[in-house]
């Protein structure tokens, strides 16, 4: 009786929608005249579509820049906030300004930022006599400009999780090694970096997975229009589904990245969890 | 805890010192970064024409332009609506959910029934479903009930989450079964236990659920760009985008509507920061 509505709630909507995504992935589909069943065809359609490996790369590329980047920068950012100073609550209260925001909004107040003529972000640069850079009308900028938004959004929240790895740590390992002599240096590779690791791997896998994911700002910092450099793989399937209505080929892009996402968490356990000490932790 | 030791692991003063200002360098900057978007946003939502183009940029307007924001509301006529529309769907997928995942979650701590771990692991396991494979089918079905550009289209997909369940499973599992063996042997049934034990003393997590909940609602902008058709019908994350789309170098407007969008965010925020900040750290992490 308690499990009831949410059991129902999620057999329809999850368990439901995944049977039913998995069918339409099998169809020739645009809404309208009646389906098609055509097999695997639309998964060999994606294997020989240039803007499907374009949109994966684009995506790869921005997970690889973003991510990585947004790990050591809220670590060390955990690692300073991690010390008795005052004024930490302010500091951390800052921090999480950009998590709650909605990524639509702030995306909107980055498109002004980088604005090449008025944008705040070119006069800044102007002080140190660089020349205003068109951010968003090339690829080769405007796919870091991205991922800056992304890490500027997600450091509160990441450096949120290393507090907390780091504030559970037990205190008496640090004094024991401070009486072996250990510098800090060695503390943090000795201690705090293997004691860290679980957070270190939550962190990291939930990034991975979120920033595939990578659309919301994409959609507005383009305003409307989204170049071929910043259509990530979300936004193709998007196009696919709901701009030109191919039902079937948006689900089955839709299964596609449930794979590739599922081997890669799966590869990242696999590899990475060795090396995670849970024991302490 | 280990925050004392670290400012006392190594004994020189002046090495102590140099570090403290390291760290309070570091952390101001990063405050600042963090901050000055959303400062430059508040700027610009105040300013004339001529000074959002002013170049070098300005940062305090000369007179402070709070038209910018009152125009919202007579040149965008469904600004108020989207406003609406937004309150109405996520305060109602933030009660459902409280009430739907509590049950769940109850269920899933408390019960004995067959295949509840398998159950609860199929939950966790959904949660890696990415939204695209949910989202075409969602499309699909609703166009076919006539559900498109339906608030309901957004509400009852949103009634519960596997995020929600286990957040309060975890928490319902830290109540003490002594209060529960007390209850029983006065007779009260699980529904009584539920409602009278369980939900009175799950306020801080229900709470900081609902927090959360109402964060990634009002933020949601997949699901209404996808199943919403018509302006009035907007959520106002959705609007803002449309905005963005229709009305693109309208800066001082745009801003002005980025703050109105974001003040029940930021209140939120405010009157629950300890709430959230906890709730990162225990359920974020204890899974």
């Amino acid at each position: 009786m308690f499990i009831g509505p949410g059991l129902l709630h999620s057999i329809v909507f999850i368990i439901g929608m995944v049977v039913v995504s998995a069918l339409v992935s099998t169809w020739r589909w645009d809404l309208v005249s009646p389906p098609e069943f055509i097999g695997l065809g639309n998964y060999q359609r994606i294997m020989a579509d240039e803007m499907f490996w374009l949109t994966l790369k684009n995506t790869a590329f921005f997970v690889l820049l973003s991510v990585p980047t947004g790990l050591a920068l809220s670590l060390g950012l955990a690692l300073a906030a991690n010390t008795k100073l005052r004024g930490v609550t302010f500091f951390r209260t800052a921090y999480f300004f950009p998590y709650i925001a909605s990524m639509i909004s702030v995306a909107i107040v980055f498109r002004w930022l980088y604005n090449s003529d008025y944008g705040l972000m070119n006069s800044f640069l102007g002080w140190f006599g660089i020349n205003p850079i068109d951010w968003l009308g090339q690829c080769s900028t405007a796919m870091p400009a991205v991922a800056l938004l992304a890490v500027w959004k997600g450091l509160g929240w990441n450096m949120t999780l290393f507090l907390a790895g780091l504030q559970a740590i037990p205190s008496h390992l640090y004094e024991a090694a401070q009486m072996d002599g250990a510098g800090r240096w060695r503390q943090f590779w000795d201690i705090t970096w293997p004691l860290l690791s679980p957070t270190t791997f939550f962190v990291g896998v939930t990034s991975v997975l979120g920033s595939f994911a990578v659309f919301d700002a994409a959609y507005a910092l383009s305003g409307g229009n989204i170049s071929r450099c910043l259509t990530f793989y979300m936004v193709y399937t998007w196009q696919q589904g709901f701009q030109n209505f191919d039902m079937g080929y948006a689900a089955a892009l839709a299964w596609v990245l449930f794979a590739i996402l599922g081997v890669i968490t799966f590869v990242q356990f696999r590899v990475l969890s060795k090396r995670v000490h849970y024991e302490l932790g | 805890m280990s925050s004392a030791n670290l400012d006392s692991a190594q004994p020189g003063h002046s090495g102590k010192r140099a570090r403290r200002l390291v760290a309070y360098l570091t952390l101001s900057f990063v405050a600042l970064v963090s901050l000055l978007p959303l400062a430059w946003m508040l700027s610009t939502s105040l300013k004339s024409r001529d000074e959002v183009f002013a170049y070098p940029p300005q940062w305090i307007p000369e007179v402070l332009r709070w038209d910018n924001y009152s125009s919202l509301w007579t040149d965008f006529p469904y600004f108020n609506l989207w406003i609406v529309n937004s309150f109405k769907i996520v305060g109602l997928i933030v009660i459902g959910q409280l009430i739907v995942c509590s049950m769940s979650a109850y269920a899933f701590a408390r019960l004995n029934f067959p295949g509840r771990d398998l159950i609860f692991y199929l939950y966790l396991g959904s949660m890696l479903v990415p939204d695209m494979v949910n989202i075409i089918p969602t499309y699909i079905i609703f166009s076919k009930i006539g559900w498109i550009d339906t608030h309901q289209a957004l509400i009852v997909p949103g009634l519960a989450s596997a995020i929600g369940i286990f957040m309060l499973r975890q928490f319902f599992l830290t109540i003490p079964h002594e209060l529960e063996d007390a209850a029983r042997v006065d007779g009260a049934g699980y529904w009584r236990i539920y409602r009278d034990i369980i939900i009175p003393l799950s306020g801080p997590a229900l709470a900081t659920l609902a927090v959360f909940l109402f964060i990634w609602n009002w933020s949601d902008f997949f699901s209404p760009l996808v199943l919403m058709n018509s302006p009035p019908n907007f959520t106002i994350t959705l609007g803002m985008a449309f905005l963005n789309d229709s009305r693109s170098t309208d800066w001082e407007r745009l801003m002005a509507g980025n703050v109105i969008s974001l003040i029940p965010l930021i209140l939120v925020y405010m009157l629950a920061q300890k709430r959230i900040v906890e709730g990162i750290a225990t359920t974020g992490l204890k899974g």
